[in-house]
């Protein structure tokens, strides 16, 4: 069971998917579902752990993603 | 932990997906929490896709007219020495009409900070040539592409490093986490500058504009990469002690 959590802002996601093209380990990806502006927010895959490296916080350009390490 | 800084409002931004000033809106956030000097700070929003720098940023933030920022810098500076004033301005805003003020701050050696994100275009307007265009390359008002007819780029940090007067300057790129990192270390240390009483200290920072440059957002960091970055060349261009 990892130990990081990601938290997601999903009404600031604007779905430009740079998180999910700098992710090291495949965690994330779009969802199907909307938010409020109309954008498929990122989330992380079901089923796979986040290793903490917070390279998705530092690209992010909407401030979107927080990575905590419980 | 990766959290974000206190001196970011938490608001969604009006910023284009994938665009660069999300990104360095937070690194100045962050380094204004490291060094604990949220009510020092002075920051001066330009004219152009930043000029609502003051919806997010949780400090004083003013606005000035197209391109003077250096100027009103200036003024807060020398009435309130004990204040942190930095100005963050696009292209067009202190290459192309604000040029003058940049220069003539740069080369009185004012102890300001100036952050400039270069995306080689106007971006609020609709992506029309601008100063730091590259050659060839195609904006609404360059539409078979930047000719000598239009003139060469403006390299800023090549031509601000050659004043005496002026103590740091660096080009630093948005393509990669890690680039993005060795940004935020310019502009803590352009900052810590200022708190030393050291003088004028610029950062440039390339950055993406995928609207403008008509590119996904990811395609966008590997144009800073492979061809942006080729024409304006990375590096500290000045760093006196």
């Amino acid at each position: 069971m990892s130990s990081n959590r990601i938290n997601f802002k999903e009404d600031f996601c604007k779905s430009c998917g740079l998180c999910i093209k700098h992710c090291p380990f495949g965690v994330l990806e779009f969802s199907t579902s909307f938010n409020a502006f109309g954008n498929h927010y990122v989330k992380q895959v079901d089923g796979k752990d986040c290793k903490g490296c917070g390279r998705c916080y530092i690209v992010c350009p909407d401030c979107a993603i927080e990575v905590l390490h419980d | 932990m990766f959290v974000l800084p206190k001196s970011l409002k938490p608001v969604k931004n009006h910023y284009c997906p994938g665009c660069g000033h999300g990104i360095v809106h937070r690194l100045f956030a962050e380094i204004v929490d490291e060094l604990g000097i949220r009510e020092k700070m002075i920051a001066i929003a330009p004219v152009g896709c930043a000029v609502f720098g003051y919806f997010y940023w949780d400090f004083d933030t003013l606005e000035a007219a197209h391109g003077r920022p250096p100027a009103v810098a200036t003024a807060i500076k020398r009435l309130m020495p004990e204040k942190v004033v930095v100005t963050y301005q696009g292209d067009g805003d202190l290459i192309a009409i604000g040029g003058n003020e940049c220069l003539h701050a740069a080369n009185r050696g004012e102890n300001i900070t100036i952050f400039f994100l270069n995306n080689t275009c106007y971006g609020m307007t609709g992506g029309q040539m601008a100063p730091t265009t590259i050659p060839g390359q195609k904006t609404t008002t360059t539409a078979q592409g930047r000719t000598s007819l239009d003139g060469n780029p403006i390299k800023v940090c090549e031509l601000i490093s050659s004043i005496d007067y002026v103590t740091y300057v660096a080009r630093t790129s948005l393509h990669s986490p890690e680039n993005i990192l060795e940004t935020k270390r310019a502009m803590k240390k352009a900052i810590q500058n200022q708190i030393d009483n050291k003088g004028f200290s610029l950062v440039e920072i390339l950055s993406m504009c995928p609207t403008s440059w008509k590119m996904e957002p990811y395609d966008a960091m590997k144009y800073i990469e492979n061809v942006v970055s080729k024409e304006f060349k990375l590096g500290v261009y000045k760093d006196r002690k």
